[in-house]
């Protein structure tokens, strides 16, 4: 017995045996997170844009690179806590789109324009609680559910514009949306959009109910043993959802000065795209605001550079989705060279027993 | 290690705090890029007439035959009217807004000539105004934009005799009476539902027998026309005749009456690509249809543009310009420019056209 | 290294051998020295708390995992497993926790999988399969009837299907890992007759279990593992528990259950008529200041469920439950958490922890409405809480950014009873406390149920250890079918009596 014991230990033992800890510590841990890697990729792009894109470097850039992304990175806020809960709503693009017809018609009666912004919010709303009642109360999936209201929404949508467009929005109000801050470029709507992400920002990364999402994500069984309201949080997210994506539609309508039904018809994939690439898990559980935003931007950069050079948008979908699967799959492949390249030192450095 | 303990307690918040402050650096090195090369971006964009200007075309999306046929024509006619550059972009979809984007980096380019084809009249108006401030000259074709924000549209030909080319050809088809539907591209496409809006005056004045029973849109997408002409056999028993007003619909109605009992029975007729309609005049199903040169379109497109370019029009009523080989045009009304009339295409003459 | 085994002689070839295997997993090392003799005709125990390396010594048996160093041969040969395949060909089957059988399959096609015996046209013969299927469970002693579907079959059944596959596979050796932890008294007396039955026909069989009334009661050796390592190998007539104790956790462990006597004070909690449709019905009950109530009762006879309505997780029909005097809102586990209420639920890997999340994120999660100042949260607060209350329960932790998942069984137990300890709780729900850990952790989360009910928390706690539930509680509630059929004090409460109360109703109706 007191053999064993004084037997000096050839490995550090007291740690634990189950498995490999994972994550870094300290400043590596910032500097190297994922959501850092999205933010150089971000700005590397920029200056390598700058650099080598004739046109990229000048003042109409920022206010044209910023107003085309609005609308995604509008939606892919509450889009990053839907998917953070391990949840997905698809119909975000058809919300905005019904908003949008609505608004037209709306004002094509002659309703009051601040009385038609209102509307066009609560019907965003509502649609997005009718998501939330099935998914977080009936209990469905929210994949079907939300493909079912992506056509349902969008129907609607149809059924009151028909074919029809409505363009004689006031003045006043459609240059408001196409407007800059002062000299800098940077369109008036972005202190919107910058409320709105400062916002879900807050609500995920600083309040409780941010932290029983990340726990929602994971395990949900786990999550309601802490007293997390599970369906009640989904309820509200995709409320969210719908109202963020009716601000986008108005936004929308405006800024095209045009309500129609097929108005950001195809954008719930480019937000959804970019979530991802933003570092957020489809599977739930692991995202950062910061990291979307990260992602948003560059999408939308390179989206704009490639126009810029006038390369076709063939290429740019080519782009986005390598850029998506090498987001998701680049982490795993680096685990795994990492773990052989540890496994090599560690089996070297085994004494060979009898 | 030891030196990093401190940061390393700062933990979560720190680094949330840390992204946001980063990106907010990118913001403003967007920013400053933007500024800094301020200078060597107007120099190109003034309107004046040198040896090197610019065209570029967009049309409603790209890939499509039609498209690809009319753009084939305007790269001729700017090459032919002396552009130094001449460039395609466009939107793989022909969604309402998706062309402004487009515009905007032509804009940024100072491209002296834009000539388009809008998916919506009003939603490109605020980026066309911005290109015009720029400098640039915006010339419409095929489906033109709220009239304020271009300087001429080139039209096909009369909006009201596309559509009574199409009134007269079913009608002689059909016998003078029955059921007929159309079968048009997106409920929102601007020169269709114009079309069709005449059609339907066409026939309640002067084709009191011949009722319209159904319009149906195919999106401008095959299957979805194949399947929507399928639709209308099947819900319309008595239906005697289709007009599609759109090349992708035409031909999608076409190959399934071709393969279908209603082949020969049920008559087609509409706007179609005589190369995709080929196989279906020599089998019977479609006995005419109709079409403008779509190559000329392009071609008038461009000279416009560069005589819009050069100062010599305004786009006022009465200008004339020359186009190229195609002879001298003159601008109308509302700065319209009218191609030529429709060609009525049937197995006699079709085998004359490669477009 | 130390043993006071006899040398089974040469000329004994032992079933299965494996010297100095060695598992890393990056920087941990999950095996350093995995040593184990099993012989045929043998049932040989292999202990050790977690963490030991008792599991990846049994998945380097099963062929899950490849051994970086040591040596391996079966039956005298050998051996270099790629796969689990391989692992079955040399005559080895193991058997887990909790199978895993296919729910939609009959018996006999789960113990057939892959291998159906076929009729004369190569189709195959159900008949056959029904056949030998039920000649295996008549080998066995066990009734089974080998049409009934896989799903609903309970966890001992499972098992003995389990072992019924490896029989008609031929195993020379069967490896039990864990088999009994979610078994009752009667499953698992029933298990050690069927296990017996077989060593007696020549098998082997290594048998990994946490509780020593079994080990001492089944076999005939016992091999114990620390840190890793091989530490020794008994005849198990020849040792005591505390010498095993000793050597699994390298020093003695003073008490096992080190209950003190707490002051009762008044009540905390009362439980006025609790039913459920089919469930539980007619549950009353009360749990006093400093008082450790336990509910005992074989599995499945309701407890988990009591107290998962209590706690609000599952709705009730009928009846109350009342903190301090207030009654609490049903199926409102927030507003029993408000009211001072605490739950570690028995299975902490999907219930008690979010596995993926990080250690501070966990212990912090129960306190996230608390640390909120004009509702946002501070990191700073967040990481002093958790960084106090994992250490105050001396949770072992690399970083409090690591996952969850990170930790060893015992840690992650510590973690759980943290994050509820943190809110203060006046009332506390244990379900199975120290299910699965390892025997030094176990007596540290009984230490520290003691010290709580010292400082008045009320605790009810269930568990299926009768030792535990005779040491630890001062009450001992026992539940039978939905219903509370006994409420005995400490001084009642013997095994005979616990027992009875269990199972009167089944002697009953017999």
């Amino acid at each position: 017995m007191s053999d064993a014991m004084t037997t000096a230990p050839a490995f550090d033992t007291t740690k634990t045996l189950t498995e490999e800890a994972t994550g870094r510590t300290g400043l590596a841990r910032i500097l190297l997170g994922r959501d850092a890697i999205m933010i150089y990729l971000v700005l590397a792009f920029i200056l390598y844009a700058s650099l080598t894109i004739p046109r990229f470097a000048t003042p109409v850039t920022v206010g044209f690179l910023l107003l085309d992304v609005v609308p995604v990175l509008l939606i892919a806020m509450p889009m990053t806590l839907v998917i953070i809960t391990g949840e997905i709503d698809l119909s975000v693009a058809s919300i905005a789109g019904l908003t949008s017809a609505l608004m037209g018609v709306l004002w094509a009666d002659g309703l009051d324009i601040a009385l038609v912004l209102i509307i066009g919010l609560l019907a965003g709303m509502l649609a997005g609680a009718f998501n939330g009642f099935l998914v977080a109360v009936v209990g469905l999936p929210s994949l079907a559910v939300t493909i079912g209201t992506l056509a349902l929404f969008r129907g609607l949508a149809l059924v009151v514009i028909g074919d029809n467009a409505v363009a004689n929005f006031p003045p006043g109000l459609t240059t408001f949306f196409t407007s800059k801050l002062g000299a800098t470029g940077i369109p008036t709507v972005m202190i919107g959009v910058v409320v709105v992400a400062l916002f879900f920002g807050v609500l995920l990364h600083f309040t409780p109910f941010g932290r029983g999402l990340y726990a929602l994500g994971f395990s949900k069984e786990a999550a309601r043993f802490v007293g997390i309201k599970v369906a009640r949080s989904k309820f509200w997210l995709y409320v969210g959802t719908g109202t963020i994506s009716a601000l986008a539609g108005i936004f929308w309508t405006l800024r095209y000065s045009s309500a129609r039904s097929d108005n950001a018809s195809g954008l719930e994939l480019t937000v959804i795209a970019a979530v991802l690439l933003g570092g957020v898990s489809i599977f739930g559980g692991k995202g950062s605001i910061p990291g979307v935003l990260a992602g948003v931007m560059l999408i939308g950069t390179i989206n704009f550079s490639l126009r810029l050079t006038r390369v076709s948008d063939v290429i740019l979908i080519i782009v986005t989705g390598t850029l998506l699967i090498v987001s998701v799959v680049g982490p795993s492949i680096f685990g795994a060279i990492q773990q052989w390249r540890h496994d090599r030192r560690v089996r070297k450095a085994l004494p060979t027993l009898p | 290690m030891q030196s990093l303990r401190p940061l390393a307690r700062r933990g979560k918040a720190t680094r949330r705090v840390t992204s946001v402050a980063a990106i907010a650096a990118a913001l403003a090195l967007l920013a400053a890029c933007s500024s800094g090369g301020d200078s060597d971006e107007t120099s190109g964009s003034g309107g004046g007439g040198g040896e090197d200007l610019t065209i570029t075309f967009i049309p409603k999306q790209l890939n499509n035959p039609y498209t690809d046929v009319v753009l084939g024509g305007g790269e001729e006619g700017a090459t032919a009217a002396g552009f130094a550059d001449t460039q395609v972009v466009g939107p793989l979809e022909a969604s309402a807004s998706s062309q402004v984007s487009f515009i905007n980096a032509e804009t940024q380019a100072g491209t002296n000539v834009i000539v388009i084809a809008a998916n919506d009249p009003d939603a490109v108006g605020p980026a066309l105004e911005e290109a015009r401030t720029a400098g640039a000259k915006i010339v419409a074709f095929d489906s033109d934009t709220n009239p304020k924000y271009r300087d001429v549209f080139i039209s096909q030909v009369v909006a009201k005799e596309v559509a009574l080319i199409q009134t007269k050809l079913i009608s002689e088809q059909i016998g003078g009476a029955g059921e007929i539907a159309i079968l048009s591209a997106t409920a929102n496409a601007t020169n269709q539902n114009e079309w069709i809006k005449f059609m339907e005056e066409d026939l309640a004045a002067n084709y009191p027998d011949i009722t319209l029973v159904a319009k149906v849109y195919g999106d401008d997408d095959d299957t979805k026309s194949f399947q929507e002409a399928q639709g209308l056999l099947q819900a319309y028993p008595n239906l005697k005749g289709i007009i599609s007003p759109t090349t992708v619909g035409i031909a999608a109605a076409g190959r399934y009456l071709s393969t279908s009992e209603y082949k020969g029975k049920v008559a087609l007729t509409g706007l179609g690509l005589p190369n995709e309609m080929r196989p279906f005049v020599k089998d019977g199903t479609v006995t005419a249809f109709a079409l403008w040169d779509p190559a000329q379109l392009g071609y008038v497109a461009a000279f416009a543009g560069k005589a819009l370019a050069d100062g010599t029009i305004t786009g006022a009523e009465g200008d004339t310009f020359e186009a190229g080989d195609l002879g001298e045009r003159t601008v109308g009304p509302d700065g319209i420019v009218i191609v030529g009339p429709p060609t009525v295409f049937t197995a006699d003459n079709i085998d004359e056209y490669d477009f | 290294m130390v043993t006071d085994d006899q040398d089974p002689g040469p000329d004994v070839v032992p079933a299965l051998s494996l010297t100095g295997a060695a598992k890393t997993f990056g920087p941990v090392v999950a095996l350093a020295d995995g040593t184990i003799e099993l012989r045929a005709g043998e049932i040989h125990a292999l202990v050790g708390e977690n963490g030991a390396g008792k599991s990846t010594l049994v998945k380097i048996l099963a062929g899950v995992y490849h051994p970086d160093a040591g040596q391996f041969s079966v039956g005298g040969a050998p051996v270099a497993f790629r796969s689990v395949a391989d692992s079955k060909a040399a005559g080895i089957s193991v058997i887990y926790q909790e199978p895993t059988l296919f729910p939609d399959l009959t018996v006999a096609e789960n113990i057939f999988i892959g291998r159906q015996p076929t009729g004369s046209l190569g189709l195959i013969s159900r008949t056959r399969m029904r056949q030998e299927a039920r000649n295996l469970f008549a080998q066995l002693g066990v009734p089974i009837d080998p049409d009934r579907l896989a799903e609903g079959l309970s966890i001992a059944d499972q098992q003995i299907i389990e072992i019924a596959k490896a029989i008609s596979l031929d195993a020379r050796v069967l490896v039990m890992d864990e088999p009994t932890a979610a078994l009752s008294g009667v499953e698992v007396d029933r298990l050690f007759t069927v296990a017996r039955g077989l060593r007696d026909k020549g098998a082997g069989i290594l048998f990994i279990s946490h509780r020593f009334d079994e080990v001492f009661d089944l076999t005939d050796r016992i091999t114990v593992m620390r840190d890793g390592r091989y530490i020794a190998t008994h005849t198990t007539a020849d040792v005591t528990v505390s010498e095993i104790v000793r050597e699994m956790v390298g020093r003695d462990v003073a008490q096992l259950f080190p209950k003190v006597a707490a002051q009762i004070g008044p009540v905390v909690l009362r439980v006025a008529g609790l039913g459920r449709a089919g469930v539980f019905t007619g549950i009353d009950f009360e749990v006093r200041s400093g008082e450790i109530v336990a509910l005992a009762g074989l599995v499945g006879a309701g407890r988990t469920e009591v107290a998962r309505a209590v706690f609000g997780i599952d709705p009730y029909d009928t009846g109350s439950v009342e903190l301090l005097g207030h009654r609490l809102r049903p199926h409102d586990p927030q507003a029993s958490i408000d009211a001072g209420m605490g739950f570690v639920p028995e299975d902490r890997r999907k219930q008690g922890l979010v596995m993926e999340l990080s250690v501070a994120g966990n212990a912090t999660l129960t306190l996230r409405n608390a640390l909120a100042r004009f509702g946002l949260i501070s990191g700073s607060r967040e990481r002093a809480a958790a960084e106090e209350w994992t250490k105050r329960l001396h949770v072992k932790v690399g970083s409090q950014e690591y996952a969850a998942s990170t930790l060893s069984g015992g840690n992650q137990q510590k973690l759980v009873l943290a994050k509820w300890l943190a809110t203060e709780p006046t009332f506390l729900i244990v379900d199975e406390p120290t299910r699965g850990i390892d025997i030094g952790t176990k007596s540290e989360v009984h230490r520290l149920l003691s010290d709580l009910a010292g400082r008045g928390i009320a605790i009810l706690m269930i568990s299926s250890e009768l030792p535990e539930v005779l040491g630890m509680a001062d009450r001992v509630l026992v539940m039978r079918e939905g219903r509370i059929t006994a409420d005995l004090v400490r001084d009642e409460a013997t095994p005979e009596s616990v027992m009875h109360a269990a199972t009167a109703a089944l002697e009953a109706s017999q």
